[in-house]
């Protein structure tokens, strides 16, 4: 069992992708299967960047438990209105700064599911929790 | 992987520069001397060039080996054709590699030239150049899941040592590889025992150097290149292309092997990376610099001269299976994770080296296999005495 919490700040662009790149490390020195490992890498990279973008921030929590990798992504933004329209390919909200730096393609949560074993969404007014599962093996 | 570094001096001066100088941890310091794990090595020659006291070197074969074979055989790389200037110097050139007893002097920009032309067919996903050993051990090691994107295609001097051993089956022949760089001497049977190469010795440019500049003179006798493969040792005289993408530096490299793990550079076809800076022109073991032989390269543009070998993809591919065997099962993986992990935690974390090792990562794991005690940690013995 590991758990590690990683905080995310709100439109800390500069910053961006640095949870994920320790996550990513630390796969690496647990020796997880390099299959596993890519798939993890976009996804997260791809979730931190939506909580940098959209949410004010928030926390990443990653934990390996049993053969099954988590990943839960817990922001206190102002939630999805339409997640289905959300999960559309090339759909995006993204401001004009953020396309500017080469986010906001609108594939950010079409590859988050498509690369992750499990995805599990829940959003209110409140904040959105995203939970990923990946298996090991 | 096996590194072709060897520690030279009976006594270190304990600078330690090596030792942060290496980004796979693999040097450490024991009983007063640097000892390289060659399993972690991956032969980019960092460590030699931070030593000021020249007291780590790579090994290279010797020309006296040349007597060991019937008929020899000088695989140049285009690098050192490249620091030439004009075609009559490349000549030059080939004519004194013979006269230091080489029968036979081939150029590998033909291959050079033929794999970039195949590397460039692929319309799929993004992919990764498999020319650089540096690459290619950089990978494995750090970024494992990108071992799927590299191509399969064989080292040039591989293909071309296969390509010759066919034309002289009957004969006692021995292939010799002038290597630019670290990473390129271990891609030989010689003299750092790698039975699974085609070709039989690795020689470092710089051993030999002094040798084919006393020998370099007038000649009469025509040479063949492809000016192709020249231009393909140098990232920066590749005619630049939107699908491509040339990085030539170490930290670059790193981070664009990073980015690409991330899958952003998946708008990319191909990533053609040179750690070296100005490429394979500017390798550690060529005699000279990559600038002024950038410009020799530009210059010898105007000899445009193509030849077309045309070799099977199949003969084009790397073949040679890595041992994989020993692997822990994950859950063991996991529990000496998080035993290294609850070391890393009671130590300092500045990664001053002073215990010897690369770092404070490296020492948790080194104190969890049993090679060091925690009390190895010079700055907690001080904290503690205080």
């Amino acid at each position: 069992m590991l758990t590690k919490k990683y905080l995310v700040k709100e439109k800390d662009y500069v910053n961006a992708g640095k949870v994920s790149s320790s996550i990513k490390k630390e796969l690496k020195e647990i020796g997880v299967d390099e299959s596993v490992i890519r798939k993890i890498a976009i996804a997260s990279y791809e979730a931190e960047i939506n909580m940098i973008i959209h949410a004010n921030g928030g926390e990443i929590i990653f934990s390996i438990d049993d053969g099954i990798i988590e990943l839960v992504f817990a922001d206190t933004g102002p939630g999805i209105p339409n997640i289905e329209l959300a999960l559309t390919p090339g759909w995006s909200t993204a401001s004009e700064k953020a396309r500017q730096m080469g986010f906001g393609a609108g594939m950010g949560l079409v590859n988050i599911k498509r690369y992750s074993d499990s995805f599990d969404l829940k959003t209110s007014t409140e904040g959105t929790t995203i939970t990923l599962q990946f298996k090991v093996f | 992987m096996k590194s072709v570094i060897k520690y030279t001096l009976d006594k270190c001066h304990k600078c330690m520069k090596c030792i942060q100088a290496c980004p796979s941890h693999a040097l450490s310091m024991k009983d007063n001397r640097i000892v390289i794990n060659t399993g972690e090595c991956i032969n980019c020659g960092k460590c030699i060039k931070a030593c000021v006291n020249q007291g780590l070197t790579a090994i290279s074969s010797s020309l006296d080996h040349l007597k060991d074979y019937d008929y020899t055989i000088c695989l140049v790389p285009s690098s050192l054709v490249a620091h030439a200037d004009v075609k009559h110097s490349v000549a030059s050139l080939f004519a004194a590699l013979k006269k230091l007893g080489f029968d036979e002097a081939i150029s590998l920009s033909y291959v050079e030239a033929g794999l970039y032309q195949k590397e460039r067919e692929n319309k799929g996903n993004l992919m990764i150049s498999s020319f650089c050993p540096l690459v290619n051990n950089l990978i494995k090691k750090k970024f494992p899941a990108l071992v799927e994107s590299l191509l399969p295609y064989d080292y040039p001097s591989e293909i071309m040592a296969k390509e010759v051993r066919k034309k002289y089956k009957d004969v006692k022949l021995g292939i010799f590889n002038l290597c630019e760089c670290e990473a390129k001497l271990e891609l030989a049977k010689y003299p750092h025992n790698n039975m699974e190469y085609e070709v039989d010795h690795a020689i470092s440019i710089v051993d030999i150097f002094s040798k084919i500049s006393s020998n370099l003179m007038e000649t009469n006798e025509d040479v063949d290149f492809d000016i192709n493969g020249l231009l393909l040792t140098c990232p920066r005289a590749i005619k630049r292309n939107d699908d491509i993408l040339l990085e030539n530096s170490y930290d670059t490299v790193t981070n664009v092997l990073d980015m690409a793990e991330f899958g952003l550079l998946d708008d990319f076809k191909l990533l053609r990376l040179y750690p070296c800076f100005s490429g394979c022109l500017g390798g550690s073991l060529v005699w000279g610099n990559g600038y002024v032989a950038k410009r020799n390269l530009m210059r010898l543009k105007d000899y445009n001269h193509e030849v077309k070998i045309d070799i099977p993809l199949d003969e084009l591919l790397n073949k040679r299976v890595e041992d994989k065997t020993g692997e822990k099962s994950f859950k063991e993986k996991l529990e000496h994770f998080n035993l290294v992990n609850n070391i890393f935690e009671k130590l300092p974390g500045y990664d001053c080296t002073a215990c010897g090792l690369g770092g404070c990562r490296i020492m948790a794991e080194e104190i969890a296999k049993g090679n060091r005690k925690i009390e190895d940690c010079k700055i907690l013995v001080k904290e503690n005495k205080q």
